[in-house]
């Protein structure tokens, strides 16, 4: 039973090594110190399917792959290799679920799943629980699945692919990997500061809540911390004498739920205003940040923009089409940023007023 | 054939019988079939429109059976256009249902192959497949529907709640912007689109066992307001998740996206294995049909006892299924199929329907 798989490259041109993470079904010893619960099995070899049925002249234990829960990229294949082609059997094969999380290691992917867990689980399913975190943290991205990897890859989209570093004992998500649509090759990276405020532009369909946004107070710099509860997110297009342009309306309600000032007053509206007021600004200069490093430096349009314009002027949709990552690039974008604060929990200010 | 009152078959059996054999194979590769001749996503469109098409077609049929009370397809067609031309249309049509009942061995073993039991030769789920369609069809026309009768609203239902679980998936912006290349492609995947809407003729057959023969026109309009439903959401479903693009590329569309289920936490999933055991019921109601009208027209054609035609068919059916030898084989089977489901269900009867009127104009009895 297979239930983790890292993909990295060979000593050799266009050699994979796979690294398959085999959960030790043995009886009676898994509870005995010492004996761990997983044991990996490295292949290689020129194609995936050569490479996965090498496993089974290494082991009595034929892979089996219907419990495959991730899938991890080395970075060196991913910025070298197109995707579409190391993900192929991986969507043929009926073993294999479309649901499988694809992660993108920084570095070797073998590391990821050889690295030591404190907990002691084994170090795949510890990665899938960490892909499904969405909700609870803005600094990764939305997991994507092979199947939806499949999609966006069919359709040339960009798109956002959550990366995992190992650390000393543990391992931790790290931002994104931003993959291009046409190429389908790993093109560079978002941090998870970043990431943070790039999922405020990508379409929410789950995991809207979560995330935070924290801003110094003007006069007292103090920190003051927004939980976010909702995100919308809107796309207009616009063409003004022929020339294309782009306003994002981000939308965001929630929560004030730590402020630090002593002459906080959350029961005044005005003060809430003030508050709503500073964390927009941030929002508004880290999001046009963000979509700026995305439009300069990567060139990769994984927010959406594409769907919007096929939507709203479908012929010049069709002529931008073949190269759409290029022309995104020189398109003008607008952020327009709206933060509301619905409440402000258990305790609304530090001193009673006198 | 006269049958006692007691034997012949309710209104509501008949449309299930209808759509029963309408609804078939076509539901997994559907989707890429359309999307693939149309280009856009607007194959919706198109089904929707052949579905109208293919409802008035049933309503020619349920007419042309309706001046022949009594009689069914192989006993009309001689009436019509003299004995040997009647034999030959008689002959394609068995040779039709035939292949219908074999392009379903084929495509469910197939599937069953490729998703659930990859070692098992496909030879032996086919025979056994084959070998329940026997069991059935022996007991005659009445425990068929009954069990029709049975079998539908379950596996409908299923359908439906299988569908409505692919729905987290789901993605408006898929179809849009609608019409995007204009109405052409609409009206060019037409033909592709409703080749698995053919099958409505088989109330020929009905109407003269039905106990209320006259509410034949409305037995085909609603068991057809039945398919165009059932593969009207199958290609929203479909698309709404994969984008057409996608859809065009995979084999089993259906069956892919349906896998792609899975209910928060992953705790359940596999929700295929409900999927396919439906679709292999849809699938075997099908070839039931086909395997008891297509031993009939043997029967009637060459004076065989039925119970002999029943097990010459078998063997034939077995041949035809396994006439492919791949299976981009099946699919082109289930093409040919489809055009000789156009000739002999959408273009026969009219031209029967035709002679007919022109018959009965000029003061002959017919």
């Amino acid at each position: 039973m297979v239930v983790g798989l890292a993909i990295d490259k060979g000593k050799k041109k266009g050699e994979i090594i796979l690294t398959n993470q085999f959960v030790n079904t043995i009886e009676g010893t898994k509870e005995e110190p010492g004996v761990s619960n997983y044991y990996n099995i490295k292949t290689t070899g020129g194609a995936m399917m050569e490479t996965v049925k090498n496993v089974s002249n290494l082991t009595d234990n034929s892979p089996y792959y219907t419990h495959l829960k991730v899938i991890v990229i080395g970075e060196e294949v991913a910025a070298t290799t197109n995707l579409m082609e190391i993900t192929n059997w991986f969507l043929r094969h009926h073993e294999l679920r479309r649901t499988i999380q694809i992660i993108i290691a920084k570095g070797k992917a073998e590391k990821i799943l050889t690295s030591k867990l404190e907990k002691r689980t084994i170090p795949a399913v510890e990665l899938w629980g960490m892909t499904q975190n969405i909700r609870e943290t803005k600094k990764m991205p939305r997991f994507v699945t092979l199947g939806e990897m499949g999609i966006k890859m069919t359709d040339e989209m960009s798109f956002l692919v959550q990366s995992v570093v190992p650390l000393q004992q543990g391992l931790k998500m790290a931002g994104a990997a931003v993959i291009s649509g046409k190429e389908r090759k790993l093109i560079g990276w978002l941090t998870d500061e970043e990431m943070n405020w790039a999922n405020f532009l990508v379409n929410q369909r789950k995991g809207k809540e979560g995330g935070v946004i924290k801003v110094l107070d003007e006069k007292t710099k103090k920190p003051i911390v927004y939980n976010n509860q909702n995100i919308k997110r809107k796309i207009v297009v616009s063409r003004k004498n022929g020339d294309l342009s782009f306003l994002v309306k981000v939308y965001t309600e929630g929560y004030l739920l730590e402020d630090w000032s002593l002459t906080e007053n959350s029961f005044e509206n005005n003060y809430i205003r003030t508050v709503e007021k500073q964390l927009t600004a941030e929002l508004k200069k880290q999001t046009t940040s963000v979509l700026n490093k995305m439009q300069k430096k990567l060139k990769a349009d994984v927010f959406g923009f594409r769907t919007q314009l096929r939507i709203d002027d479908y012929p010049t949709w069709k002529k931008l089409k073949t190269n759409w990552d290029t022309e995104f690039s020189k398109i003008p974008i607008e952020v327009q940023a709206e933060v509301k604060i619905l409440e402000f929990g258990g305790k609304g200010n530090k001193l009673p007023k006198r | 054939m006269e049958l006692r009152q007691d034997e012949k078959i309710t209104t509501s059996q008949a449309v299930i019988g209808i759509a029963t054999f309408v609804l078939g194979s076509e539901i997994v590769i559907l989707p890429r079939v359309a999307s693939d001749a149309i280009g856009t996503p607007d194959a919706w469109i198109s089904i929707f429109l052949g579905g109208v098409i293919s409802t008035c077609l049933g309503v020619v049929c349920a007419k042309l059976s309706l001046r022949f009370p009594t009689s069914n397809y192989y006993e009309i067609s001689p009436k019509l256009v003299g004995k040997p031309i009647g034999f030959l249309v008689n002959l394609i049509y068995i040779f039709s249902l035939m292949m219908t009942g074999a392009y379903q061995v084929r495509i469910q073993a197939e599937v069953v192959r490729h998703y659930l039991l990859d070692d098992t030769p496909i030879a032996f789920t086919a025979i056994c497949f084959l070998a329940v369609s026997t069991y059935l069809v022996l007991g005659g026309m009445n425990p068929m529907f009954r069990l029709f009768e049975l079998l539908f609203p379950l596996s409908t239902f299923v359908f439906f709640l299988v569908m409505v679980l692919c729905l987290q998936d789901f993605q408006i912006e898929n179809f849009r912007p609608v019409l995007s290349e204009g109405v052409l492609p609409v009206l060019l995947g037409l033909k592709a689109a409703s080749l698995p809407l053919y099958g409505f003729e088989i109330i020929l057959f009905f109407t003269p066992i039905m106990n209320e023969p006259k509410k034949a026109v409305k037995a085909v309009v609603a068991s057809n307001s039945i398919t165009i439903l059932v593969y009207v959401t199958v290609l929203v479903i479909v698309i709404g998740n994969l984008s057409s693009e996608v859809v065009r590329t995979l084999t089993w569309p259906t069956i892919e996206v349906i896998r792609s289920i899975e209910i928060p936490g992953a705790f359940f999933s596999n929700f295929e294995l409900f999927f396919i055991v439906i679709w292999v019921i849809e699938m075997y109601t099908t070839l039931v049909v086909s395997h008891y009208f297509s031993s009939l027209g043997i029967s009637q054609l060459f004076s065989i006892k039925i119970k002999y035609c029943y097990f010459i068919v078998i063997p034939l059916i077995y041949w035809v299924a396994f006439y492919p030898k791949n299976i981009n084989g099946v699919f082109s089977l289930g093409d040919i199929n489809g055009y000789i489901a156009i000739f002999i269900s959408g273009i026969v009867p009219v031209l029967l329907l035709l002679i007919a009127k022109l018959k009965s104009w000029r003061g002959q009895n017919v």
